[in-house]
């Protein structure tokens, strides 16, 4: 826009540096975990493994059976996620009707919902579970987040931008609500589900503070407090002798890998988010 | 096939009136069209009908049965939709399938329907294709077949072809009233465009501001407008309007003067009394030029448009401006002053306050044709 | 919290519209199918909110509410040090996260709208926005991996003689809190630039045009285009920013250590200590209260402020 075949140069260097302070410290922790035990604990500076070593992840998955928390963060974030997406479209699509009496009341329940934050009412919260025995459950994880205000707005956008007259078809055609919803809404508003679980697969998988509250039990713990207890070096972790600096960086790694799989897609549908989010304000 | 009547129908959105008790039956079979101004509440009437929107007060007869409380799939009425609102995601058969799917009709039933209906509507080797894959007249024949597939008592269309080209219009407006034909069903068309009203109706109903000025055949409004609101709009060009002011009434005959000082005496059932206003209406093709008759008028061209079979001449008189329309190719110069003159039986007479037609002329003159007939009869037999 | 004076005109607007019982009989299948939806959050939201008000009045142990305590709880707080250093803490933090987080990703999105390589340029997106997808524990565990007294930076930094000793970045208490915000701005640049970024791209490139007619520096059309027309997106940028340093939890919880946790205890992770560790529930709710106020009027006032603008 600025026209400036300098100014574009010096971007291009800018956003050069900027990559490199981005990825330099991720690189460094990939190449810690693919070093030997030894070698990641030697101080200098590491990019590239001396001895190509999977020490690390031998220990993560055989002696602190880093599996289990991984199954259990899996478990939580698939049958969370599609429920969630499923909860939030119906939420969305009943937003979404027009003249529907009692809309406004509607949308302030959920727009109210939005504007508690969650740490305020962490510790009530944590009495409710308590009082429906889902304290120390996977479920709890999955009842915490089973919907949200924000994935139901989402949805009521997608829902939105689909022709009124569409709806009006589908009536004289004589469909009820539930066949307009899976045989005309749903089908053409799959970019919008696919967003709307992206971001809560992103945010499931990365579901911190509840796990650390409501799950004690070692069996159930999740991914991310199992990460907590390895590169915090939890006295918790009776073995904390073994846990080497190649064995933290694993540990990181593979909780990234996830991550890193779906980011192509994260990527389009999260862009596209941001972009309608700065429009919508 | 079924009648249909609305009985004093209003709407309101919220606090504001669109439609003002609107009154209308329709018979079996008929091929209604609603025209009139853009926000005169045409699709809102249309809507109410399908009961997409919820009547606010009065009574809508389907058949005889008030539908009122009925969901718009309960009332035997198939819309098309201006946008066609097809299914995107559907193909062409799903699309036309879709309504006979939802209320289970047997597989071997719909199958046979959806291809009558292509068969019908050409749409034949279409069935597998996407919305998107159609053409504008293509994606207008699958919201049609959608709409037959359920045989409906009553077709409602909204601006149907408004998206459509020319040429594709005058060849998808033979279609639908091929298909009224065909299917004998009671119509309701919601159109913009004149050439469609006047070609396709039964009956047109003139909508203004959500009341109904005129109820007719095309060749009624035409001829027979009651005021001057359907005057104007039915008939391309618009109706002339010259301010006339009434003067002495001769026992048979009322002298009007126009502005220009020109006068003219018509014949009038009941006479005025000293000076009042009156507005003498005219169409474009009923004034000739380069010949004097009943009403003679001159008037300073201001434009020309050249139409190949005939010339549309724009003028004013006296700040009134004024349309010809004259057979042939006429060099006309901006500035030059042309006379005019039409006759009597061409002329209409409007009252200036309620815009209401006081004298039709030729209904007048066809009237005492007739009874001077009638008079004439008993005396030859005697 | 951005959504407050909306969620109100809600309330308001729908007083003001009638209910007609025939449309509720219309659209009773469609109140079918939201209902268990506000169920959820009442259970989930609204109940724990109310209980959050409650049991700040009360005296609260481990058997339940022994007792209506007043304001009591509010008065314990504020007379204690600790909490005090809490606030502290927690404004401290939110003016840095706020200010660096709204401020710097407007360098990248500028920039990134003028390479023209169009691979460099997806790629740039790509690797910034990376970041924005980790969990606070992997980018603190990132961190902590390179920066660790062995690690790759000091050990760059001694080799080159700049530094004698290795920096203990976690565990010296000044850096903590700039430890917080670098690794908070770090994680959410990427995002804030993309932002940005499409919010420049939708200025109108006449404006550029005819600043260049000008005659017009590269500079001052930044300075004078640029910036002002990304002021609206500023805006919510800012407060989104704001609002969200205010929940600080998870780098607080996850950096805390007794060399460091008084500079860097927030308000939300005091709740979590008071209410969760130590089952002082009246304190811990009463500064949840407390947090709650501050954060609805910073946005109410926030909103003000940039409205009358
Ligand atoms: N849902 C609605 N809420 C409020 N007003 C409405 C609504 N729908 C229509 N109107 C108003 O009702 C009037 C009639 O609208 P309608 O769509 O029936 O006009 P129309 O005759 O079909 O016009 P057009 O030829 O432009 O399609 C308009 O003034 C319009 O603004
Ligand atoms: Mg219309």
């Amino acid at each position: 826009m600025l026209n400036d075949k300098k100014f574009s140069l010096y971007s291009l260097i800018l956003m050069a540096l900027m990559s490199v302070m981005m990825l330099l410290p991720l690189w460094n922790v990939i190449a810690t975990a693919f070093s030997t035990n030894l070698d990641s604990m030697k101080p200098g500076l590491l990019l590239w493994p001396e001895t190509f070593s999977v020490e690390g992840f031998e220990v993560l998955f055989n002696r602190l059976e880093f599996w289990r928390p991984f199954a259990n963060t899996m478990f939580v974030t698939v049958i969370g996620v599609f429920l969630h997406v499923f909860l939030a479209s119906v939420g969305g699509y009943v937003m979404a009707q027009p003249n529907l009496p009692g809309k406004h009341f509607l949308t302030g329940i959920i727009l109210l919902t939005l504007t508690i934050p969650s740490q305020i009412i962490m510790v009530p919260l944590f009495i409710v579970f308590k009082d429906f025995h889902l304290l120390n459950t996977l479920t709890s994880l999955i009842v915490a987040e089973l919907v949200s205000g924000f994935s139901i707005l989402l949805m009521r956008n997608y829902f939105e931008q689909i022709p009124h007259s569409l709806l009006e078809a589908a009536r004289i055609d004589g469909a009820s609500n539930l066949t307009i919803f899976f045989k005309v809404y749903l089908p053409l508003t799959i970019p919008g589900l696919i967003t709307v679980g992206l971001f809560d697969v992103v945010r499931k998988y990365n579901m911190f503070v509840k796990p650390l509250i409501f799950i004690n039990d070692p069996e159930k713990i999740t991914l991310q407090i199992a990460l907590k207890s390895i590169v915090m070096l939890d006295n918790s972790t009776s073995s904390s002798d073994i846990v080497t600096n190649n064995v933290v960086a694993g540990a990181i790694v593979v909780a990234l890998v996830p991550l890193v799989l779906f980011y192509p897609y994260i990527q389009k549908f999260f862009i596209k988010g941001a972009h309608a989010g700065a429009e919508k304000g | 096939m079924a009648t249909l009547s609305l009985h004093n129908v209003i709407k309101r959105f919220g606090e504001t009136e669109i439609i003002h008790g609107v009154d209308l039956a329709i018979n079996d079979g008929e091929f209604i069209v609603f025209v009139g101004p853009s926000g005169c509440g045409k699709s809102t009437l249309l809507r109410l009908i399908a009961g997409l929107d919820d009547t606010t007060e009065g009574e809508i007869k389907i058949a005889g049965q008030a539908v009122n409380d009925l969901a718009p799939s309960k009332r035997g009425a198939a819309m098309v939709f201006q946008s066609y609102a097809l299914y995107p995601h559907m193909n062409v058969y799903d699309n036309i399938a879709f309504g006979l799917k939802v209320r289970k009709h047997p597989k071997e039933f719909i199958e046979e329907r959806v291809n009558e209906v292509a068969e019908i509507l050409q749409l034949t080797p279409l069935l597998n294709r996407k919305p998107k894959e159609l053409s504008g007249g293509q994606r207008q024949r699958v919201a049609i077949g959608r709409a037959i597939t359920r045989q409906p008592e009553v077709f409602l269309f909204d601006e149907p072809l408004s998206n459509l080209d020319a040429e594709l219009r005058v060849a998808m407006r033979m279609e639908i009233a091929r298909l009224h034909e065909k299917m004998n069903a009671t119509m309701i068309y919601v159109t913009h465009d004149q050439v469609e009203a006047m070609t396709m109706a039964d009956r047109i109903v003139v909508l203004r501001a959500g009341q109904i000025e005129q109820v007719g055949t095309p060749a009624e409004l035409y001829t027979a407008p009651e005021n001057v609101f359907v005057a104007g709009f039915i008939g391309s060009p618009k109706m002339n309007f010259i301010s006339v002011t009434s003067k002495e009434f001769d026992g048979t005959k009322q002298t009007f003067t126009l502005e220009s000082g020109q006068s003219i005496k018509l014949p009038v059932d009941s006479p005025t009394d000293g000076e009042k206003q009156f507005k003498l209406g005219v169409r474009p093709e009923h004034l000739f030029i380069n010949r004097t008759g009943d009403l003679n008028i001159t008037i300073k061209a201001t434009a020309s448009e050249y139409l190949g079979e005939n010339t549309l001449v724009y003028g004013d008189l006296n700040g009134q401006s004024i349309t010809l329309k004259v057979d042939g190719h006429q060099t006309i110069l901006p500035g030059q002053e042309i006379a005019a003159s039409a006759a009597v039986r061409d002329i209409y007479l409007f009252d200036d306050q309620d815009r209401s037609v006081l004298q039709n002329y030729r209904r007048t003159l066809l009237k005492d044709a007739l009874s001077v007939k009638e008079n004439k009869e008993p005396a030859t037999a005697a | 919290m951005v959504l407050l004076p909306d969620a109100i005109t809600s309330f308001v607007s729908f007083r003001k519209g009638s209910m007609d019982t025939r449309l509720l009989k219309k659209y009773a299948p469609l109140y079918v199918l939201i209902t268990p939806i506000i169920i959820y959050f009442c259970v989930f939201i609204f109940y724990p909110l109310s209980q959050a008000f409650y049991i700040s009045i009360q005296e609260f142990g481990l058997l339940g509410s022994s007792g209506f305590v007043g304001l009591d709880n509010y008065y314990t707080i504020f007379d204690d040090s600790d909490f005090l250093q809490v606030i502290e803490n927690t404004i401290v933090l939110s003016l840095g996260i706020t200010f660096f987080g709204f401020t710097l990703p407007i360098i990248p999105a500028i920039a990134l709208v003028e390479i023209t390589q169009m691979a460099a340029k997806r790629w740039f997106q790509t690797l910034i926005y990376l970041p924005n997808l980790f969990s606070w524990v992997i980018i603190i565990g990132i961190w902590m991996t390179f920066l660790s007294p062995a690690g790759s930076l000091n050990s760059v930094l001694i080799s080159l003689g700049i530094i004698d000793a290795p920096i203990l970045f976690f565990a010296n208490e000044d850096y903590a809190r700039g430890m917080i915000v670098f690794q908070t701005v770090w994680k959410d640049i990427g995002y804030t630039t993309v932002i940005y970024f499409s919010a420049i791209l939708s200025i109108n490139t006449d404006l550029y045009e005819a600043a260049e007619m000008d005659g017009a520096t590269v500079w001052q059309k930044i300075w004078n285009i640029t910036i002002p027309q990304l002021y609206p997106t500023m805006k919510i940028v800012f407060l989104i920013t704001l609002l969200g340093s205010l929940r600080t939890f998870d780098s607080a919880y996850l950096m805390s250590n007794g060399l460091i946790s008084h500079k860097i205890t927030t308000l939300a992770l005091y709740v979590y200590e008071q209410g969760i560790l130590e089952f002082d529930l009246g304190i811990a709710n009463a500064a949840g209260v407390i947090l709650l106020i501050i954060a609805i009027s910073l946005a109410l006032a926030v909103q003000k402020i940039t409205r009358n603008k």
